[in-house]
């Protein structure tokens, strides 16, 4: 019996009665029978004809509902209340299910084929559709004594069977032949699609797998089991806010993935990560999959990588705990199995690489090592390249601040020394683990070593370009030219591109041609010069292979050591072909110090110089002037800057009031700048230009970094550091400034590790020294032996305190005893990442003197 | 995704094996008839392609897999090697365990 449709009630009903009815049938379309059923029985004195149906499908929905959940003594009580207010027919389905829950298979396939056969039993579809799949279910043979109708209907079962068995053994034709048995009509009909959408699924057409299984009753076991092909075939994806992956589906996708326990497991794991539960979901898989982790190449060994990469995107909180809890197992030695002891060890080494312990960073990762040769078979070249990692991260500075801002001491030295070594052991031709030993012995200026290792290299790798420039660079630095420039054109020989190469030769032949010119070899150095002019650029900032460098250097060499006039004929060129003339001044004015050194700040030049910065000073010139200044920064010979630093920030504070372009501004602000001479003016000579800009363009989401970066932040609380920052933020990302969007990313980031400002946030009416507790600080006693009363010696007494923060002698409370004053910046504390046992002793530092390389 | 896996060769292929599953598979998945997979074939063939690569790969590849654990599953059997067909018996028990729902 169908239950009458909805349609419009008839208008005797009063409200409250059409509601209920209404409740009624949203309570079965939802399937919560007992709702309906209790909704509906008051509603049947009312009018039998019409609410009956409804309270026979709540109490057969409730039956089932009992049946699935295993309480049959229960559902036979429903069932038989029903049996006093349902027709026979319409029970004969329901309780041939309930007898198929203990009954014996055989035994009931008879009554299923009976019932689906007899004509007078007028079977809703949806209860034929259950007697038929429950007679695929069954999986038995034609029963002997079975009627016409009964046994056309058993080889229609037959049918079903011999496909699946076709298809479990990959008979394509066979099972498609065996399907055409069952007509289009047939109750058994959706089973056959059923099979056709598998065979297509496993034949790779996942289209007309979609078609076949679209084309499932809902209900049915077919539809039911779809789910999981769908899933795989991609038809089924997951939605982010949508209902789950049904579990039904994540079983069969499990099963024909070949881990049939794995799909509740994985069920309840997507749940509990869904949720921020991470431990909770990697146990749910360690405990309910036997073989989980693994290291498979396979899907379950990418489920298992998957847990031991995760880390790296979680929040820090989340991270922190998730290490913690694999850091306890691992320490206690209490890992399911080896593959997930590896996996860990190889997971905490990662994550602790860049500011954990040391020791326990070398610990972990040797112990990988090892169970990695066991698990895999000894590999040289694979441990080398482990080592060679070890020791460039013990090499890196430590992550603490220091009182100076970053540190450059390494992490430990002597472990990284020890390790690359035993990397280079292992394998001769790691080049890289050569170059990083070169880079330490030099940090630690331990020179005859890295020059005895920076031989071994050129004779073992004679043809590798890094090998030969490091090699020139160190010829460089002992002043050997010639040997420099032999290992310069063989790199260049290997690769013309490069344009690191050329100008490495320009400069060592200018400083052998000054050799020369000492030695009054004048005819040889000349020739040496002439010899770097298919090197020679006409580029304007090029102050390597510039030619109105080169012709500068000539000049002035000549002037010095050589021939006067021609030297000036040299310098006339260069002066012509120079950008604008306090270029040409500023760098004769620096090389002439660098060639004749004497007072810093000195030289022939300085009165014109100083002239020529008064002269139009303008952005654009700017820019040029400190790029100058930064190239001799960074040049070997080191001079003493701080006057013509402080020279040009007096031009660039000039030049703010010149007219000038958004560009200009942009390069002269993003310049780096060396601070050999702190001045807060230069910060707010910079602001000038920023302002200028925010007033065309207020928004220029650039210039408001800028304005953010160049003051500092005391004073501000991190939130409105943050709300200013997604602001700019947002505005960089509309205007689709890239490089401003990933700086302020940056900067996002560390927000919530900014040290706390040396001052407590003052009001408009402190006073400030009313807010230090103790008082203003007693200078006296901090600086017993006099304190600096100029800036000099407070330069001087920042760079003793920089040098023994370096060489490690500062206590790690800082150079002040008792925590020292609180208006200096505390060094920031990493957070703690894991609980730690106490580290063991560290190694003796290696004696330098040995060269022990196993 | 894991670029064995996704050139279907073994953890121990060598030099040639790889080379020669690249290949192949790029025959069926051009950058004109499939560019996602072209692109993952790619990718996958530059982490493993050599014994130095492949040993990078091993001790210091952290790029995740997926953004949960169904994510990775999922992936990981879409484009990896089709599922073969269950057996008769695991597809009874199967098809016996959706009836119960």
């Amino acid at each position: 019996m169908v239950a009458p449709s909805p349609g419009n009630p008839p208008t005797t009903l009063s409200p409250s009665v059409v509601a209920a009815e209404q409740r009624t049938r949203e309570f079965l379309a939802q399937a919560k029978w007992r709702k309906a059923r209790d909704e509906v029985k008051p509603l049947v004195k009312l009018d039998r004809d019409r609410y009956l149906p409804l309270l026979i499908q709540a109490n057969l929905g409730l039956v089932r509902e009992l049946m699935a959940k295993g309480l049959v003594a229960d559902a036979q009580s429903v069932l038989a209340y029903l049996a006093t207010i349902a027709p026979t027919d319409q029970l004969r389905a329901v309780e041939l299910e309930m007898a198929g829950k203990d009954g014996n298979p055989a035994e009931l396939f008879p009554r299923y084929l009976a019932a689906l056969a007899d004509a007078s039993l007028s079977l809703p579809p949806d209860e034929k559709l259950r007697l038929a799949d429950q007679s695929i279910l069954a999986f038995q043979g034609v029963p002997a004594d079975a009627d016409p109708a009964c046994g056309r209907l058993a080889a229609e079962v037959g049918a079903v069977h011999d496909a699946l068995l076709a298809i479990s053994m990959q008979q394509w034709d066979r099972a498609v032949t065996t399907l055409r048995a069952i007509p289009l009509r047939s109750v058994f009909s959706h089973w056959a699609t059923f099979l056709k959408g598998v065979m297509a699924f496993h034949n790779g057409d996942g289209e007309r797998a979609t078609r076949c299984f679209a084309g499932l009753p809902a209900d049915s076991v077919p539809a039911q089991a779809s789910q999981a092909y769908r899933l795989l075939a991609g038809q089924l994806a997951p939605a982010p806010n949508g209902p789950p992956i049904p579990e039904l589906a994540l079983d069969g996708a499990g099963r024909l993935a070949g881990q049939p326990s794995v799909g509740r497991a994985l069920f309840r794991a997507e749940r509990l990560w869904k949720v921020g539960r991470f431990t909770e979901s990697y146990c749910a898989l360690r405990d309910g999959v036997a073989q989980f982790p693994t290291a498979g190449c396979d899907w379950l060994g990418a489920l298992s990588e998957f847990y031991f990469r995760a880390a790296r995107g979680m929040a820090e909180t989340a991270s922190y705990n998730y290490l913690d809890f694999f850091a306890s197992g691992a320490g206690r030695k209490a890992s399911k199995n080896s593959v997930e002891e590896l996996l860990t060890l190889r997971l905490l080494a990662l994550s602790n690489s860049g500011f954990g312990n040391p020791w326990e960073l070398r610990s972990d990762w040797e112990r990988y090592l090892s169970l990695l040769d066991r698990l895999r078979g000894p590999n040289p070249r694979r441990a080398s390249i482990g080592y060679g990692w070890l020791g460039e991260q013990l090499a890196q500075p430590p992550s603490e601040v220091g009182w100076f801002g970053p540190r450059s001491d390494l992490r430990d030295a002597g472990a990284a020394i020890e390790c690359l070594r035993k990397a280079i052991a292992l394998d001769p031709n790691n080049l890289p683990a050569h170059l990083k030993l070169v880079s330490i012995y030099g940090t630690l200026a331990r020179i005859a070593e890295r020059n005895r290792l920076l031989d071994e290299m050129c004779k073992r790798f004679p043809e590798e370009k890094a090998v030969l420039l490091e090699a020139a660079r160190r010829c460089l630095e002992r002043k050997v030219f010639v040997k420099g420039l032999d290992f310069l054109e063989r790199a260049r020989q290997l690769d013309r591109i490069d344009p690191v190469i050329p100008e490495l030769i320009v400069s060592a032949r200018r400083q052998l041609a000054r050799q020369y010119f000492q030695q009054q070899r004048t005819d040889q150095a000349r020739q040496t010069l002439a010899d770097t002019e298919e090197f020679l650029t006409d580029l304007a900032d090029d102050f390597h292979r510039g030619r109105w460098i080169a012709r500068l250097h000539h000049g002035l060499l000549e002037e010095l050591h050589g021939d006067v006039p021609a030297g000036e004929v040299q310098l006339a060129e260069a002066r012509a072909r120079s950008p604008f003339p306090a270029a040409f001044v500023f760098a004769a004015h620096l090389t002439y110090r660098a060639y004749a050194p004497g007072k810093p700040g000195a030289s022939p030049f300085l009165p014109e110089l100083q002239k020529e910065l008064k002269n139009a000073p303008s952005a654009a010139r700017a820019v040029q002037l400190r790029r100058l200044l930064q190239f001799w920064i960074q040049a070997p010979e080191k001079l003493e800057l701080r006057s013509e630093e402080k020279w040009l920030r007096g031009y660039v504070r000039t030049a703010a009031k010149a007219p000038f372009t958004r560009e200009e501004a942009r390069q002269l602000i993003e310049l780096p700048d060396n601070q050999l001479v702190y001045e807060s003016a230069h910060e707010n000579a910079l602001l000038l230009f920023v302002k200028k800009v925010l007033r065309d363009d207020a928004q220029d989401p650039r210039f408001r970094l800028f304005d953010h970066t160049l003051r500092p932040p005391h004073g501000e609380a991190p939130e409105q550091i943050r709300a200013k920052l997604e602001s700019i933020l947002a505005e960089a990302t509309r205007r689709r400034d890239d490089p401003t969007t990933q700086k302020v990313r940056q900067l996002l980031k560390r927000v919530d590790h900014l040290p706390p400002p040396p001052f407590p946030p003052l009001g408009p009416d402190d006073d400030a020294f009313d807010d230090f507790v103790d008082g203003p600080p007693d200078l006296e006693k901090l600086f017993p032996s006099g304190v600096p009363q100029t800036l000099e010696e407070v330069q001087r007494l920042f760079e003793m305190l920089r040098a023994a923060e370096k060489a490690g002698l500062l206590p790690p409370g800082g150079p002040f005893p008792e925590g020292g004053p609180d208006f200096l910046p505390r060094p920031s504390n990493p957070a703690p990442r894991k609980k730690l046992s106490p580290p063991p002793a560290p190694p003796p530092p290696p004696d330098p003197n040995q060269f022990n390389l196993l | 995704m894991n670029p064995y896996l996704v050139l279907g060769v073994p953890r121990d292929a060598d030099d040639q094996a790889i080379r020669r599953a690249y290949l192949a598979a790029l025959k069926e998945a051009t950058p004109e008839t499939n560019p996602v997979r072209f692109k993952a074939l790619a990718g996958a063939y530059e982490q493993i392609k050599d014994e130095p690569s492949r040993h990078r790969h091993e001790l210091f590849d952290t790029a995740s897999l997926g953004d949960s654990p169904l994510d990775v599953f999922l992936h990981h059997v879409q484009h990896g090697p089709r599922p073969a067909p269950l057996s008769f018996e695991a597809m009874k028990e199967f098809l016996r365990a959706c009836s119960k729902t």
